[in-house]
């Protein structure tokens, strides 16, 4: 649950590796409360969420830091699909049928603006006014976004192209 | 295709995904993290693990601090009362008021006619301390050459 929900947030396996042994281990440190308790998987999914979006943000901020650095660079592409370049295909369940490993991959290829919110509601049944407050965009660029990703996901169904 | 249907689309088939199974390396990786002894600065830990030297100067601390307890609760109420009364800036005026005279009669009423006699009994308890140990050293010092 912690690693799925990280790596379809993250779009990256090694990430989200780091992400979850951030939670297990803040899960550790409050097991005496956590253990044997009904909110544990609540407890889990929200702390993911949130290091997740954290994660995200920070990368933003590096990137455009590294992006004003270079203001000419022609190939200034989104951050996200400059990290996803490389499918992250090790954890792929090779038994899936290709449609769900290239919807699984399509999904993580996605730019994180547009990735994010659709995990957020697809997988976590969150409304788009939760989305937009938890990244701090309004709610027409929530909506714009998860629009945009669902056509590109579509695309890739129905035809196997992004 | 209307927004609802590509919205149903997707949904049905990103549900029908089975859940990224985690990596073989994750668990051992967790466990390893867990088991080395956190790092954590002195002032984060229990009392009873921060060093001695910050033992010995937090009681010091509060045992110069425990007189003007009484003091520091009734300027923290008149502190809260100003401030419920929605005056700000006369709060802070009340205040710094109360801080002043708090000082003013701290200093006259405690610190300044015994001064001098605690500054006596710091001198004279640590001469005390230092011939107790420097005849304790020499005790010790010949037993031990005696043996």
């Amino acid at each position: 649950m912690v690693f799925g929900l990280a790596v379809r947030m993250l779009g990256d396996a090694s990430e989200a590796e780091d992400v979850s042994q951030t939670v297990f281990l803040k899960a550790f440190e409050r097991f005496d409360a956590l253990s044997g308790s009904d909110t544990a998987p609540g407890w889990l999914r929200t702390v993911t969420t949130n290091l997740c979006l954290n994660h995200l943000s920070r990368y933003r901020a590096r990137w455009r830091l590294f992006s004003q650095r270079r203001p000419g660079r022609e190939d200034a592409r989104q951050p996200d699909e400059e990290r996803i370049a490389a499918p992250a295909s090790q954890d792929l369940d090779l038994q899936r049928s290709e449609e769900q490993v290239r919807l699984e991959h399509g999904l993580r290829r996605l730019p994180a603006h547009q990735r994010a919110p659709l995990v957020l509601f697809h997988f976590e049944e969150r409304s788009y006014q939760e989305i937009a407050a938890l990244l701090g965009v309004s709610l027409a660029k929530v909506k714009t976004d998860m629009h945009r990703g669902r056509e590109a996901l579509k695309r890739l169904v129905v035809t196997g192209n992004a | 295709m209307h927004n609802e249907d590509l919205e149903s689309l997707v949904d049905r088939k990103l549900r029908g995904l089975p859940p990224p199974r985690a990596p073989e390396s994750l668990l051992p990786r967790v466990l390893a993290a867990a088991r080395r002894p956190a790092r954590t600065r002195w002032y984060r830990c229990p009392w009873v693990e921060w060093p001695l030297a910050c033992q010995a100067a937090s009681v010091a601390l509060l045992a110069g601090l425990a007189p003007l307890a009484p003091f520091a609760l009734e300027w923290v109420g008149s502190g809260v009362v100003a401030r419920a009364a929605g005056d700000a800036a006369a709060g802070v005026a009340v205040v710094t008021d109360d801080v002043t005279t708090l000082s003013r009669v701290l200093w006259r009423v405690f610190l300044e006619p015994t001064i001098g006699y605690l500054g006596t009994f710091v001198a004279v308890m640590c001469v005390a301390g230092a011939a107790f140990c420097a005849a304790l050293t020499r005790v010790l010092w010949e037993g031990s050459v005696s043996r």
